[in-house]
């Protein structure tokens, strides 16, 4: 029998990362407010499929990742699908796994590929922070349901009169653990107090965030995965770049900003912390042999991948730090073989927190490892900055992480490429892609 | 009776289902063996007193009745003569409206001229919901009026206004809007027409359904202008003058319609039927009605010859590029996205290609307007133009159009540029007015693959495209060319030398052979026609003498494939 490189049984084949290509990043609120998931979704999707001059027929499946999704759409990588650009006849799914969304969309599609079940894939993600369902109170609802059911307009009075002022108030869903009750950037500061991550270097690492972005846009090296956007509404000047990028940012001005989520004595601040952000990502999967068949030169290579999760209540975003080991070893590779690295930053005291835990003995034994993976050497970290800087659609990162990943290892002429995302829920995610 | 067998009847518990399936041909038309062999039929239900009501609907999947046979209507040899044919469809109609069994027609596809006459007869008129299911009344289009009762049942029907829009511009109109005008009566799945129809029709038989009632819902303004005759005179006088000012009064049919319109609201039932026959026999021996009619022949007798050998394929056209987002570029696009086309749009910058998805959407967002597509189709058709600044997205397209500037160079440029990105096996067509094709090909390492495909502005309002080939175009380029214009609704003309005078003649003919564009709707196509409106037979007689001055046909007329405008 054949064996997956992943280890398990399957085709035999590689899964090539053949291109990826993202929406610009727009800060919620801000220049994609008018577009949904499903917009977000289509507009990269279609564009990934012009610039590999793809067959859309030969597409077998569409997978796409979303952390808050619509009620009235609940699968939106259907709906993305049925564009009249692809055929109907393309499978279409969608999951959810926080953060790291688009890296299950993508994994789900590699590992598709690699049973024999798919050949060409699209996988990604989008979120619209900017269209996030506000929902009624539960008291609201109850009253709405039970009217509904009134048999008589009397009953149906009486069950309307039974709403409080209180149950007029929108419920607006938080990004909280229902588990533990705590906010992202509550989990973040925890992190910060627990790892001993001081302010200063939280705000050097999202400086260096806004200025590998900046660097990034100004040479066109971010910008190449980016489609334009021609707004319909308001302005018609093309959107051709990330929105949240501060070029100009200084240590200072940072310094200046105060905590959020522990305003005595917190070290977690809007400038150090990932912004609410709308954009989408779609990445193409083929199966090696029948990439080479139609004449397209992969980017990379998926090597290996691992998912992780650790206690939601203990550190929040630390799963990395175990997916990392796990997706190295399943490569057969060693720290000091990767080339470039990705982490995905929810937050500065998130990447610090990571970095140090891949470093730590007592992480590596939590892993399943005799000893750490080591220090990650900070010139091929986040070379041209990170989701501090350049946004982060929940749904959408992954894809963009993978794009940017494999884009610019290819620049370096890199062999090997590592990245990571944290998720909600203690989840954690690691991917190994390598070149030729 | 004839041999001929266009129906075939059967009788089921006293209702008869007359099935009408034109042998022969692909679409049911009316010719007078046809209507000899119909009112045969008709006989013969009116004396079986078992049966109680009848059902007529076609065998022909997509279409009802195409209308009349024009063929009949060169046999004219007077007005008098055209005048009477007119007046015997009067009768057969009069008869299907009074006879003893009442008619249900059962209608699915193209409902046109004579055959839309033929259902306002009947006493129910049940519609299948199929986007191919349209009503309308094109005689306009050939310079004439209806002429077996349609002027006169349709105002009464659906009220003068939306008659005379019908009338006047011979435009289409959907099964849903058809119904609610009071047109028709009911719509229902296809998959129920025949069962529905023969239900209809036995409630008709047992009078729970009368044979005469309103179908229209009544407003107040409705009342006011069809039950008064000021409402009346000013709806009548408005249209009128409308019509005479976008016509530029070169198109006798307006008036005429109009006229017998007015007789249909006013006098007696039977002078209104005398006005139609004479005004229609009037209009069938004007010089504008023959010239239009000839070209019509024109169109259909040349509309298998694209001037390359017979059974070359082309390769399907499932994605175009458009280079220069002008506003040729803009509209090609628009109406490539219109069929359901994925287009690539590129200009050298992307605020102009920004500009230029701006009047595609303006160009779409009609559609939306006059609620022709949902907003979902809306935006289906928005997200199928993608557009670049660089040559992203070329790599597998079968056909680009270019519509840069109108200067050698920078076509060269272009030509250039995209040889380097397209497959080998492309298409590179070029939308220039003014330059000879075999200039911008010299610039094509591949002068074979390039051809002209010159539209007209506004693209998605004009139906003319001019293939213009070279000697060096490969016939599967021709082809390739040709059906991609066929599939973007356009007719489409292949010219083997550059002829500005053909494509400026013909230019001018269709623009008056379209009054729908003049007088229906207000617009840009509107006004070509005021301007260009010169006697139609000078135009007709320079088409003619075309072949001759070249001493071979150097012009081919390819109409679009739309069927809606092939028959009367």
């Amino acid at each position: 029998m054949r064996t997956s490189p992943f280890g398990g049984p399957g085709s035999g084949h590689r899964v090539a990362i053949i291109d990826g290509v993202r929406t610009p990043f727009a800060k919620a609120g801000t220049l994609l407010k008018h577009l949904g998931v499903i917009e977000l979704g289509k507009l990269a999707v279609s564009e990934l499929i012009h610039r590999t001059d793809l067959d859309p027929a030969s597409i077998d499946l569409l997978t796409f990742g979303t952390v808050i999704p619509s009620v009235l759409a609940p699968n939106p990588a259907r709906e993305i699908a049925l564009m009249p650009l692809l055929p109907k006849g393309v499978q279409a799914w969608t999951v959810s796994r926080a953060c790291a969304s688009a890296n299950q969309a993508i994994t789900d599609a590699a590992d598709q590929i690699l049973l024999g079940h798919a050949t060409v894939a699209i996988a990604g993600g989008a979120e619209s922070l900017s269209n996030v369902p506000i929902l009624h109170s539960r008291g609201f609802s109850d009253a709405l349901v039970a009217a509904s059911r009134a048999k008589t307009p009397m009953q149906r009075v009486q069950s309307l009169a039974a709403i409080r002022p209180k149950d007029l108030i929108p419920v607006t869903p938080a990004i909280a653990e229902p588990t533990t009750g705590e906010t992202m950037g509550q989990s973040a500061e925890k992190m910060a107090k627990l790892n001993g991550i001081t302010r200063e270097a939280q705000d050097a690492l999202a400086l260096a965030s806004h200025h590998g972005a900046a660097q990034g846009t100004a040479d066109g090296r971010l910008t190449a995965e980016i489609l334009p956007i021609f707004p319909e509404r308001g302005s018609r000047t093309p959107i051709t770049a990330d929105n949240g990028i501060r070029a100009d940012t200084t240590a200072a001005q940072l310094a200046k900003l105060s905590p959020v989520f522990d305003r005595a004595y917190g070290t977690v601040t809007a400038g150090n912390a990932s912004p609410l952000t709308d954009g989408g990502a779609a990445v193409l999967l083929m199966r090696e042999d029948v990439a080479k068949a139609a004449g397209l030169t992969p980017k990379a290579y998926i090597r290996s991948y691992a998912y992780a999760a650790l206690d939601p209540g203990e550190q929040l975003l630390q799963a990395p730090v175990l997916a990392a080991p796990l997706a190295l070893r399943r490569a057969g590779l060693t720290l000091d073989q990767i080339d470039l690295v990705e982490m995905h930053e929810a937050f500065a005291a998130q990447v610090l927190s990571n970095l140090q835990g891949f470093e730590s003995q007592r992480w590596a034994e939590r892993a399943g490892a005799s000893k750490p993976l080591g220090a990650v050497d900070r010139t091929k970290l986040n070379v041209m900055g990170g989701s501090v800087a350049i946004g982060h659609p929940f749904g959408a990162t992954g894809a963009r992480v993978t794009t940017t990943l494999v884009n610019e290892l290819a620049r370096r002429d890199g062999q090997f490429g590592l990245m990571t995302v944290c998720a909600a829920g203690g989840l954690g995610f690691a991917m190994v892609v390598e070149r030729a | 009776m004839t041999e001929s067998t266009a129906f075939s009847l059967s009788v089921e518990d006293g209702i008869a289902v007359l099935t009408f399936d034109l042998p022969g041909e692909s679409v049911n038309k009316f010719s007078p063996a046809v209507i000899e062999e119909f009112t045969g039929y008709l006989a013969l239900l009116e004396q079986d007193q078992a049966v109680r009501a009848a059902v007529l609907i076609s065998g022909k999947p997509g279409t009802f009745i195409a209308g009349a046979d024009i063929d009949q209507f060169l046999a004219f040899r007077s007005a008098d003569d055209a005048a009477q044919a007119s007046a015997f469809g009067h009768t057969m109609m009069r008869r299907i409206e009074t006879g003893r069994v009442p008619l249900v027609v059962a209608v699915e596809g193209a409902c046109l001229g004579g055959g839309l006459e033929f259902a306002l007869a009947a006493a129910y008129r049940l519609a299948a919901d199929t986007p191919k299911t349209i009503f309308a009344l094109p005689e306009i289009k050939l310079g004439l009026i209806p002429g077996a009762g349609g002027t006169q049942r349709l105002p009464r029907r659906i009220g003068v206004q939306a008659a005379l829009d019908m009338i006047l511009t011979g435009k289409n109109v959907r099964a849903k809007k058809a119904k609610q005008s009071g047109l028709i009566d009911e719509i229902v799945h296809p998959s129920l027409l025949r069962e529905i129809a023969i239900r209809r029709a036995r409630e008709l038989a047992e009078g729970k359904i009368p044979r005469v009632r309103e179908t229209r819902r009544r407003t107040t303004m409705s009342r006011a202008i069809d039950d008064t005759a000021v409402g009346r005179t000013i709806v009548l006088r408005q249209a009128r003058q409308l019509a005479m000012k976008k016509s530029g009064g070169n198109y006798p049919a307006i008036p005429a319609a109009i006229d017998a319109v007015r007789a249909a609201l006013s006098g007696s039932e039977s002078a209104g039927y005398a006005t139609e026959a004479r005004l229609f026999g009037q209009l069938a021996m004007s010089p504008v009605c023959k010239e239009l009619m000839f070209l019509f022949y024109a169109t259909t007798a040349l509309k298998k010859d694209a001037g390359v050998p017979e059974g070359t394929v082309a390769a399907k056209v499932d994605r175009i590029g458009v280079v220069g987002s002008g506003f040729m570029g803009a509209g090609i696009a628009a109406v490539s996205a219109q069929q359901g086309i994925p287009v690539r749009f590129k200009d050298t910058a992307l605020d102009r290609v920004a500009a230029g998805l701006a009047a595609v959407r303006d160009v779409l967002r009609e559609g939306l307007t006059r609620k022709h597509i949902t907003r979902r189709e809306y935006e289906d058709r928005v997200g199928l133009v993608s557009g670049t600044a660089s040559y992203t997205g070329f790599g597998r397209i079968p056909l680009v159009i270019e519509a840069v500037f109108e200067d050698l160079g920078v076509k060269h440029t272009v030509v250039r540029e995209l040889e380097r990105v397209l497959p080998t096996d492309a298409v590179l067509a070029t939308n220039t007015s003014t330059i000879p094709i075999v200039r911008i090909a010299e610039a094509s390492a591949r002068p074979e693959r390039v051809i002209g495909m010159h539209f007209f502005s506004p693209v998605h309002k004009m139906p003319l495209l001019e293939v213009v080939v070279t000697p060096k175009t490969a016939p599967e380029v021709t082809v390739r060319a040709v059906e991609f214009g066929r599939r973007i609704g356009k007719t489409v003309i292949v010219v083997r030398r550059p002829s500005a005078i053909a494509s400026a003649r013909v230019r001018r003919w269709r623009v008056w052979s379209r009054p729908a564009d003049s007088v229906g709707r207000a617009g840009r196509g509107s006004t070509a026609m005021t301007r260009r409106g010169s006697a139609p037979g000078s135009t007709v007689r320079s088409m003619r003498s075309i072949p001759a001055a070249h001493g071979r046909p150097s012009c081919r007329l390819m109409p679009s494939s739309s069927a809606s405008s092939s028959r009367w």
